[in-house]
């Protein structure tokens, strides 16, 4: 049983990736570009970079705001190297005793929530993408409608609660395990795989376990990346469900934790009292930024290694003609 | 699927209710293993998603946190009468709806285009870098964005210097009502373009290759190729997005417009979230409520009509 | 855009919001909030166990200030929160719906105290019970803020006692000129008229300076002294020919904005005081004036002060206090009162008295005892800080020492910035004293400080119905102030301004701050 469906897998994903590409670009560099072709190839290229260097700024602004002493921040102008770099405002946040626990608590969570997400998501999701599936029309329009009621935040807390995982950390992560947006598209790219491929499988007695594991998930892997991306940030990032359902500081999510920090020197400003006694005021400024960065900054590096999943060539389209 | 053909040929025909339980049980066992994969991920989903679900009660309700949802007194519609009495309800409305419609109709389609632009620019070194900085400022948070945007559009800002440089008067970019729709896009697409572009860039990652090859031997141009494979390629994905988009139709960019929004300009920024906002009592749920069912009930006809519309062209696009 | 999944519910971001605003409205915090009853045996009667909600967070386990609290009234504390103000609300609302009111609390403002206590999450407490218990309090109370006992009110009922914030609370931002700048454009001196910030104003922009600017998105910031010169801080309750009027709708305010709308015209303003800081421009050398500065400014050993900023691009640049304009109405800056959080007692608590009356007395005694004040709120001297002048004691100043320079680990032993202790509020003697140890800067407050006036209730938030139409007022009167000044509307849309302004809640408001001044006795408690 093993051996058929390896042998449709692997000729479905070899023939893929290399053998069309390859031919193709050399085929390419030995045509001649028309001058129509060279000015979409300069226009092209002018409306991205012009497009990188706009996205890149603010990024870079937070940056270098993060490693200026407060009174540079307070300086109007483009901000985008530190005149006169200090790491203070980082060392405030790493110091803070607690934040490597906080930052290991944030990534077991994105972890585990990541896996289960893509796993379970794919399993929903593959049984919807046959058409024949029974009440199929009603198990979509109910994930549609799930995106567009929701109860509020009290109802969720005590359901959370009476599951009895207050202060466990599967609160945090079996709530959003499964989301409709996921489950849709990642629905709609199987929907887009061709039937023969499984019909194959199938007629060689493999499990649909196995062919949604073996066939269906290695094509896939542009979908994958996606929504283990979205996935992943959202639980980098989340920190309300984790001031809801977490009191025991050594479950504590970085988010949280950086909320904690931060916003305790934030909180005369938030409370808009006082300047006459706020010493620190503009310091908040150079520490928020140093927050938002070492926060950030490690699941940022999270796409450029998806990103050989969006790579051209991974499905393979010959099977079907 | 092939397979699943003849299953659909028959469903058409009126039989007894015998028949279709029979029926419906054979397509159970038929279907048992795909049941049993389903099901973990459905029962999570029920779970969490329509488990929390009767909370929208509290939108009929005056709805004391304290004495919850069974101890709280029925107001019927009055939630739903005072928010749309509210002095400057119609007025946010309106708005709201313009900004809708520039989501749809301009920023909607802008990662569509950075997506077909990536796929047909030659250099991957630089494809990838682009890629992975165009999301960046999904990371920022509006007020910082804004913060910058302030600057960048301010009277001594880089915007500003560029029109001097052509003579040019400088403009109040941020404090005139009727320039905060072009500040609303132009940031709306720069914040969010290569966030949502992912999505696409995925979908061309599964477009056949030897379309592109049979194309070129058919000696069809860069642009015919993209609008003759690569658009057709992605548009399942462009469609599921778009009812989504519309499902969402009135939930306009919140943190968005809140800081870019000044005083002056509010007449032309004011949205339903912002609205409600000030106008909902504090802590004040059930008010919050009636807003977000009128939100979703709007959406929901939406994208009932946009679905009736994809069904109809395509079965397969549908959202359900 | 594509929305990413996530589970939380849609109305967080809205909620966040609002509970930043209302956290705003709460003002004068001091940084002690109340227990909260977290498992079922503190609601047995044993008084001495409680569990506190503590606001601001970053509180450690085993923090000095929990610690001696502990150790010198035999209480203990079996639970502690430590949260963030922005947090307070949502964590609050949890533990209301899982019916766990904490025994005390400390409410983030008079509005908030008023929407829960119509819910029945608050037991009455009579006057006289708190007044028995801890009268030192009380009486300080009555002789500082005796408004602020028309906080704990719903409905004629009363639901606890007062928080009121130091007496620092009552200090406001002061008026900042750029000196350089004045003298560059030739100006001697500082102007303090309204002639004579004119002719600044002329002179300056002869130079390519606007001559102020102002926090203009802020519903009380906005162009506050300018207004205070004509006797009126908009949004504040006062009296005026015998009747509790807002000063948003006098005609009073309608001559400011029209001086504001001629100076806007003439160039003085920076247009930008719209946006959202407008205060760079002060420091980049584009605005003379500045109305939100502090004494926090002028020090150069503070690395985010403003002059040390100045001095970074411009070594001559220089910073001068000065008092609020002077006009027809005196001079008068903003200050949120001192009437801050009400402390309220869930329904169970107000049952049991002896609880009740430990928690009060608590409360009296660090009010009286400043010793003990004074170390529950900065610890140690020697350990933690050093007196500046040991002959003056804690009046002369004091200066934090080792780790405990770093504000982080000052929270993390319940020392807030407030200068108050883990429960409880020190004396108005010292109060001040805590919470700025530097004693120059006591000084400047003193001095350009006192010329800012609070509501006539301390807390504006205190009339009834202040949570309901509050928000929307307060945006109507920024947006149509903002207009008129800029020129957006003609002057004489004031008149339709102060119509609408009445339809939204503001004739309610006025009824129901009329009523609470005849029922308080002039804002005095009976």
């Amino acid at each position: 049983m093993a051996v058929p469906t390896a042998t449709v897998a692997v000729s479905a994903s070899g023939s893929l990736v290399e053998p069309p590409a390859a031919p193709g670009r050399r085929w390419r560099r030995r045509q001649r570009r028309t001058p129509g072709e060279w000015v979409l190839d300069i226009f092209i290229v002018v409306v991205l970079a012009v497009l990188a260097i706009a996205t890149l700024y603010p990024f870079l602004f937070e940056l270098t705001i993060s490693l200026s002493t407060p009174a540079d921040a307070q300086q109007s102008g483009l901000h985008i190297l530190p005149t006169d770099p200090s790491t203070a405002s980082w060392h405030a946040v790493l110091a803070s005793s607690g934040i490597l626990r906080a930052y290991l608590n944030t990534i077991a969570r994105t972890v585990a929530a990541t896996v289960l997400t893509v796993v379970l998501t794919a399993m929903m999701a593959y049984p919807l993408a046959q058409r024949s599936f029974p009440h199929r029309r009603l198990i979509n329009f109910l994930l549609l409608f799930s995106m567009l009621f929701s109860g509020g935040f009290i109802p969720l807390f005590l359901l959370v609660k009476n599951l009895g995982l207050l202060d466990s950390r599967w609160s945090l992560v079996l709530p959003g395990a499964v989301a409709a947006m996921n489950v849709i598209l990642m629905r709609n790219f199987f929907q887009a795989i061709p039937g023969e491929l499984i019909d194959a499988a199938r007629a060689d007695g493999a499990s649909e376990m196995r062919v949604l594991f073996r066939i269906i998930l290695p094509l896939s892997k542009p979908v994958l990346a996606v929504v283990g991306l979205w996935t992943a940030l959202a639980n980098w990032n989340a920190w309300f469900d984790a001031l809801l359902y977490i009191n025991d500081p050594n479950k504590q999510v970085l988010q949280m934790f950086i909320r904690d920090t931060v916003l305790t020197q934030a909180d005369p400003i938030l409370g808009g009292t006082n300047p006459a006694m706020l010493g620190a005021a503009p310091t908040s400024q150079t520490l928020g930024a140093a927050a938002v960065m070492i926060a950030t900054l490690p699941i940022i590096a999270l796409y450029p290694f998806l990103q050989k999943y969006f790579a051209r060539g991974i499905l393979l389209g010959s099977v079907k003609g | 699927m092939v397979s699943s053909t003849p299953a659909l040929a028959t469903t058409g025909q009126s039989r007894g209710l015998g028949a279709r339980l029979g029926k419906l049980g054979r397509s159970y066992w038929r279907h048992r293993y795909l049941i049993l994969m389903f099901l973990p991920g459905f029962a999570l989903f029920l779970l969490f998603a329509y488990g929390p679900l009767y909370g929208i009660v509290i939108a009929f309700q005056n709805y004391s946190v304290v004495r919850g949802i069974s101890g709280s007194s029925w107001v019927g519609l009055q939630n739903f009468t005072s928010l749309f009495s509210g002095p400057e309800f119609l007025h946010a409305l309106r708005n709201t709806v313009v900004f809708a419609g520039l989501n749809l109709v301009v920023i909607f389609p802008a990662p569509i285009v950075l997506a077909l632009l990536l796929n047909e620019c030659r250099w991957k070194w630089f494809v990838r870098l682009v890629q992975t900085i165009s999301y960046l400022p999904h990371f920022i948070s509006w007020v910082v964005l804004a913060g910058i945007l302030f600057q960048f559009f301010g009277q001594l800002g880089a915007v500003n210097a560029v029109l001097h440089v052509f003579g040019l008067p400088s403009q109040a970019w941020l404090y005139e009502p009727n320039k905060f729709y072009v500040i609303y896009v132009v940031s709306a697409i720069w914040a969010g373009v290569g966030w949502g572009a992912i999505i696409y860039i995925a979908a061309l990652a599964g477009v056949d290759q030897q379309l592109y090859e049979a194309a070129r031997v058919d000696g069809s141009s860069r642009l015919q190729r993209m609008r003759h494979v690569s658009l057709p390629g992605i548009a399942p994905t462009i469609s599921i997005m778009f009812l989504l988009q519309i499902s969402h139709f009135l939930a306009v960019g919140f943190d968005q417009i809140y800081n870019l929004m000044t005083p002056i300009t509010q007449d032309s920024a004011d949205i339903l979230d912002t609205y409600v906002l000030r106008h909902v009592l504090s802590y004040d749920f059930s008010q919050g409520m009636a807003a977000a069912i009128f939100q979703s009930v709007i959406g929901l006809v939406l994208v009932f009509i946009g679905n009736r519309v994809v069904r109809r062209l395509d079965p397969d696009q549908s959202l359900w | 855009m594509t929305t990413h999944p996530t589970h939380n519910p849609v109305q967080v971001s809205r909620r966040g919001l609002l509970a930043a605003a209302a956290g705003i409205a709460g003002v004068t915090v001091f940084g002690t909030a109340a227990c909260g009853s977290d498992d079922d045996t503190s609601k047995s009667t044993n008084s001495a166990a409680i569990n506190y909600y503590y606001q601001p967070c970053g509180l450690k386990k085993g923090a000095y200030s929990m610690t001696e609290m502990q150790k010198t009234f035999g209480i203990t504390f079996t639970d502690v929160y430590a949260l963030s103000m922005d947090d307070y609300s949502t964590r609050f609302q949890t533990n209301l719906a899982q019916n766990k009111i904490p025994d005390v609390m400390a409410i983030n403002g008079p509005d908030m105290l008023q929407k829960f206590a119509e819910q029945g999450a608050f037991g009455e407490v009579p006057v006289d019970f708190v007044r028995e218990n801890a009268p030192k309090f009380a009486a300080g109370v009555d002789k500082y803020v005796p408004a602020a006992w028309s906080t704990t009110l719903f409905d004629g009922k009363n639901y606890g006692f007062p928080g009121i914030g130091g007496p620092g609370s009552r200090a406001n931002a002061f008026t900042e000129w750029r000196s350089d700048l004045l003298e560059k454009a030739g100006v001697s001196g500082v102007p303090d008229t309204i002639d004579e910030y004119e002719s600044a104003f002329a002179a300056l922009k002869k130079i390519g300076v606007y001559g102020m600017s102002t926090n203009g998105q802020s519903f009380f910031g906005a162009f506050m002294t300018i207004f205070g010169a004509y006797g009126v801080l908009p949004m504040q309750w006062q009296v005026s020919g015998g009747k509790v009027v807002n000063d948003s709708v006098r005609p009073e305010t309608k001559q400011a904005l029209e001086l504001l709308a001629a100076w806007y015209k003439k160039g003085y303003i920076d247009p930008e005081c719209m946006g959202p800081d407008p205060s760079p421009k002060f420091v980049a050398g584009k605005v003379a004036m500045w109305d939100y500065g502090g004494p926090s400014d002028l020090d150069l050993t503070n690395a985010g002060g403003r002059l040390v900023a100045i001095r970074k691009t411009n070594p001559n640049g220089n910073i001068a206090f000065s008092a609020p304009m002077q006009g027809p109405g005196g001079r008068n800056g903003w200050t949120f009162g001192a009437a801050g959080w009400p402390v309220a007692f869930s329904p169970d608590a107000a049952k049991d008295k002896e609880k009740l009356k430990h928690v009060l007395q608590i409360w009296d005694r660090v009010w009286s005892d400043d010793e003990l004040a004074t170390r529950l709120s900065i610890g140690v001297e020697g350990t933690m800080y050093k007196l500046t002048d040991s002959a003056k004691g804690i009046a002369g100043g004091f200066e934090w020492i080792g780790k405990y320079v770093d504000p982080l680990a000052r929270q993390a032993e319940g020392f807030n910035s407030y200068g108050a202790p883990f429960i409880g509020q020190p004396n108005w003697d010292i109060a001040a004293s805590l919470a700025q140890p530097d004693p120059t800067a006591q000084q400047m407050i003193a001095t350009y400080g006192k010329y800012a006036r609070a509501d006539l209730f301390e807390n504006s938030m205190a009339v009834p119905g202040s949570g309901q139409y509050a928000a929307d007022l307060q945006n109507l009167k920024v947006k149509a102030f903002s207009q008129i000044i800029t020129g957006a509307a003609p002057l004489s849309s004031f008149d339709s301004f102060v119509s609408q302004w009445n339809a939204q809640g503001g004739s309610q408001l006025q009824k129901a701050a009329n009523d609470l001044y005849q029922q308080t006795g002039g804002g005095k408690h009976k």
